[in-house]
This record gives C-alpha cells, sequence and structure tokens, in this order.
C-alpha cells in the first residue's frame, strides 16, 4: 500500500503531463482508467489556460490563441501556482514574453505588463480624495518633506511603444487590416476603480514625480529626478494637478502625521 | 466558536462575480446566497460589493481551496486568507471539500479524490480539526464527484465521512448532484450510499448541474461541470434526500455557462417545490 503521500506524488504526475503508469495500477474504476484519468488532467490544463487567456486578453489578441495557449502551458509547467487564489497567478508571463527575445516583438513585453496591471487595479477600490486644501494648510517650508499616499489602482508605465494603442483598438474593434507601428515613448498612468480602468498619457516628468510619490518619497524627493528628466519641470502645476485629479488619499507630513 | 445565525431550511443560490452588482441593483427574493472566499481574496472591487450584499442577505462560505486532503496539510497562510473574510461575512455556514488540490505547495486549482484509508482518515481528521480550530467554527465537509476510486481503499465514501464526523464533530455537505456522478462513474448504487450517508450530520446540500460524455469504451462518463440545469435524476435523489434526512439548506450551484440570476433563482425556487411536496407526501403517508 502506497503512502497518501505518495499516492498524491504519482497522481499530481500524472495529470501535469507526466507518465501514469504507475498511479494508473493504483486507481480502479468501470470504465477505462486511462480515459479517467484524462479528465482530470484536461481540466488543470483547460482551468489555468482559461484563466491565463483571461488576464491577458490584448497579448491574446495580438498573438493569437495558439501562441497564447503555448505561453499559458509553458507558465504552468515552469512556474505552477502557489497559492488557491488564481486571481494572483499569472505575471510570470511577462517574464516568458521577454525570454523568448526575437520570437516576439520586442515592445510584446510591454503589452503583457499592461495586461497585467490592467486586470489587477481594475478591481481596485478609490478611496474619497483629499482636497487641496489639505496641502494648503502645509507650512511651505515643510512642503519638501511631506508625502503623500495615491490611490492604490495606479500603476505608471514606460514603453518605448504606443502600447495603449494596441488596447484601444482591441477594445473598440477598429483593428486595421495593417497597423503602421512606429516607436514613440510613451508615460502612462493606469488607473482603475471598481471595474473601470482609464490609461492616461503623461509627460516624462509627471510620471518621474508620480512614480517616486508612489514609491513613497517625500515631495522634494520626488521632485528632484523629473526636474532631472525635464529642467522645465513645473512642480506647482504637478502638484497641483494630482489633487485636482483626485490621486492623493492623504498628505503626511514628516514622521508620519497625516494631515487629512 | 463564533455565534452562527441559524441557516434558513430554504433553497439558496451560488452568487458568482457577474451577478453581485445585479443583486445590489435588484435586490432580488432570495433565501441565501453561497460564496466562493478564493474569488474575493485578492479583488477588492468585489469584496467591497459582497460586504454589501452580506447585510442584506445570509452568506454561506463554501471554500474550493482549503485542501483538507493534501498529504502536506492545509496551507496555513491561505487559512488565515479566507479566515479573515469569514469573520467579516460571519456566514451562516462554511464549507469545503473532501479532496486535495495542493502538493509540494503548488496549487493544482482541482478537487483530487482520495483513497479511503485509515492513514487517510487520520490525516484528513487533523486538518478538519486544524480548519475549525482556526475559523472556529463548525466546518461542513462535502462528498466528491469522483471518475476513479483507489484500490488502497479499505472503507467506503460514507464510512470515511462517518468517521470524520465521530473524530471531529465536523458537519456535512451532501452534494446530491456528487452522489449521482460518482454513483454512476464508479458503479454503485445512489441510493444505497444515501441510506448509508450520515444524515444526522448533513447542514447543508448542494444541487449542480453536469455533461455526460461518451467513453471510448462504449459507456459514459458524467462530468460533474455545475454548466448545466439541474438533471432529472439528481432532482429524484434529492426527493429521496429529503425524505429520509428531511429538507436542509439546499444551494443551487452553477459554475460554468452561468445564466441570468433570475434563472438560477427559479432553480432554487424549483428546489423548495421539490421538498415540500416530498416532505407533504411524506407527511400524508404518515397519515393514512
Amino acid at each position: 500500500m502506497h503512502s497518501l503521500a505518495e499516492t498524491q506524488g504519482l497522481f499530481r504526475r500524472a495529470i501535469t503531463g507526466g507518465p501514469a503508469g504507475d498511479l494508473l495500477a493504483l486507481v480502479r474504476t468501470p470504465g477505462d482508467a486511462a480515459e479517467r484519468l484524462g479528465i482530470y488532467r484536461r481540466h488543470h490544463r483547460e482551468s489555468f489556460r482559461r484563466h491565463l487567456r483571461g488576464r491577458y486578453p490584448t497579448l491574446e489578441w495580438l498573438v493569437g490563441t495558439p501562441g497564447m495557449i503555448e505561453l499559458a502551458d509553458d507558465l504552468l509547467e515552469a512556474h505552477p501556482p502557489r497559492a488557491p487564489s488564481l486571481a494572483e497567478y499569472g505575471e510570470g508571463i511577462i517574464d516568458l514574453v521577454r525570454d523568448r527575445g526575437t520570437q516576439h516583438p520586442s515592445w510584446l513585453t510591454d503589452v503583457a505588463r499592461l495586461d497585467w496591471h490592467l486586470g489587477g487595479l481594475s478591481v481596485s477600490v478609490e478611496h474619497p480624495p483629499a482636497e487641496i486644501a489639505a496641502l494648503a494648510a502645509l507650512d511651505p517650508a515643510a512642503l519638501p518633506d511631506a508625502s503623500v499616499t495615491l490611490q492604490p489602482g495606479l500603476v505608471y508605465l514606460q514603453s518605448e511603444w504606443p502600447i495603449d494603442q494596441l488596447v484601444h483598438l482591441r477594445l473598440t474593434g477598429g483593428a486595421p487590416a495593417e497597423l503602421r507601428f512606429e516607436p514613440h515613448e510613451t508615460f502612462l498612468e493606469l488607473r482603475g476603480n471598481r471595474g473601470r480602468f482609464s490609461m492616461n498619457r503623461l509627460s516624462h516628468a509627471d510620471l518621474t514625480f508620480r512614480q517616486g510619490l508612489k514609491d513613497g518619497r517625500t515631495l522634494g524627493d520626488a521632485a528632484q529626478p523629473a526636474f532631472d528628466v525635464a529642467s522645465d519641470f513645473d512642480l506647482g502645476t504637478a502638484l497641483v494637478r494630482i489633487f485636482t485629479d483626485g490621486l492623493v488619499v492623504a498628505i503626511q507630513h514628516t514622521k508620519g502625521n497625516d494631515l487629512d | 466558536m463564533h455565534t452562527v445565525s441559524a441557516a434558513p431550511l430554504r433553497a439558496g443560490v451560488g452568487l458568482r462575480l457577474q451577478h453581485l452588482k445585479t443583486v445590489l441593483d435588484t435586490r432580488p427574493e432570495a433565501a441565501w446566497f453561497e460564496i466562493h472566499p478564493e474569488n474575493y481574496l485578492a479583488n477588492p472591487h468585489a469584496a467591497e460589493m459582497l460586504f454589501e450584499i452580506a447585510r442584506l442577505y445570509p452568506i454561506s462560505v463554501h471554500s474550493v481551496g482549503v485542501s483538507v486532503g493534501s498529504a502536506e496539510g492545509v496551507d496555513r497562510r491561505h487559512l488565515a486568507r479566507i479566515g479573515a473574510l469569514i469573520d467579516r461575512l460571519n456566514p451562516i455556514l462554511v464549507s469545503g471539500h473532501l479532496a486535495w488540490s495542493t502538493h509540494e505547495g503548488d496549487y493544482l486549482n482541482d478537487l483530487l479524490p482520495m483513497p479511503y484509508t485509515q492513514e487517510a482518515l487520520a490525516h484528513v481528521a487533523a486538518q478538519i480539526n486544524q480548519v475549525q480550530d482556526a475559523l472556529g467554527r463548525p466546518y461542513h465537509l462535502e462528498n466528491p464527484s469522483n471518475y476513479l476510486g483507489f484500490k488502497d481503499s479499505t472503507m467506503t465514501e460514507t464510512t470515511f465521512l462517518a468517521e470524520l464526523v465521530e473524530r471531529t464533530g465536523c458537519r456535512l455537505l451532501c452534494d446530491i448532484s456528487n452522489v449521482h456522478v460518482s454513483a454512476h462513474n464508479l458503479g454503485y448504487d445512489a441510493r444505497r450510499y444515501m441510506d448509508e450517508f450520515p444524515g444526522h450530520a448533513i447542514g447543508e446540500m448542494h444541487l449542480g448541474g453536469f455533461e455526460v460524455e461518451a467513453e471510448d469504451s462504449g459507456s459514459s462518463v458524467i462530468i460533474d461541470t455545475h454548466s448545466q440545469p439541474i438533471d432529472d435524476h439528481a432532482w429524484d435523489l434529492y426527493a429521496y434526500a429529503v425524505e429520509r434526512f428531511g429538507m436542509r439548506p439546499t444551494l443551487i450551484e452553477w459554475d460554468n455557462a452561468i445564466p441570468s440570476l433570475e434563472t438560477l433563482l427559479e432553480e432554487a425556487g424549483k428546489a423548495e417545490a421539490v421538498a415540500m411536496r416530498t416532505l407533504a407526501g411524506a407527511r400524508r403517508a404518515l397519515a393514512g
């Protein structure tokens, strides 16, 4: 008699594409045992394919369903999920696309990254935004040391290609017979809230500033790299815009004092 | 143990993500809803709607990821995550499967079959105790739908379930459709299985649709797809179970090719009608 652990090891190997002979010797069924085992194998494979195809709709639109299935199968074999929350599984597709090098166009990795983030942030829940009065209440001398908490459903993405165009084309069903897709430095703010998402193009400096804030830097520390990429970066305007865009949830002075 | 509200002796429906907004917008007449907690762990938007629904309707929590049958034991981190959700929902019932889904830390996304041995019994009992201790609530264990069994099994599934009830004090979720599916697939009599089922421990029943596939050998296998209306065989077996054990909170499960909420509620209404008709018939027989 095999131990429970041994039996499950054989079962797992059999349904994930490994040899099934040792397991088939352990099971009984009125039907054909290999055929019955095939039901479990099929479910295992198909359920992950379905999930990963749902997480990468634009990638699948571009590489085709067979290509997406191949990526899904490769990910499942190399990096099976480690937790029973499927929504959190599949980010590894991005690395798989990147690692295929010349097999795919270089921008496809960025498309995969965009897909992954849009799926995740669209189910986030925004908090009531902070009023700009909270900023005005701050001692101007203390401003560089203040930091802000941004909405949870924000991701900043930079690509050498206008990858947001591809998502728009897919969503609007307006794919032309032939697309002239050329490099164009693109700085994207992805924002999601309660089942919806938006993609806003920013300037390089604004993206750098907002990314810094999201990473938890103080206003002063987030502004410096923005000035580095654009000497004419207007910090005052940028600061007002993060409030008027409703991005700020709270503002903290140094030592984490919450001002709103 | 937490204070748990009594589950209504009525039929509820499995609440899937696509129906959350409809429930909030239309406030349908529904006795109760059952959710899969795994769908809410990384979905704050869905969780927000669920908490609102939980203020309006009784909620049952049915985990598909607490793998009490895995030889490596339950994933404590996952258990803690669903425990936190359960604490916020204060559900009427908490349930999961007699199955295993993880191996060496990898999640296989299926409810895989167990051999019914003394070793497995001791192991699953220990896991159920751990789950009940962590959640502070009785756990309802569901009989599986199987496509094959194990030569090593030394007891029947019903004996295995009865022993688990005895050792852990857990409750049982009797999935009527699973009984029909497994009985067909493994070649035993579904009614005899129900006769041997530890009915006193049943806290909930499930009904789900399935599909019949032809096999190369010329026979057929029933796949537990939850993608169809409840089959007449399952309705007949449900009536048999109600006659034998009485009415229990009963759930309509539909997880693939999910229809409108209205259709699900109609199926729930049908379940209540079958139960009422069965009980009325039993009362008449007693009176006569």
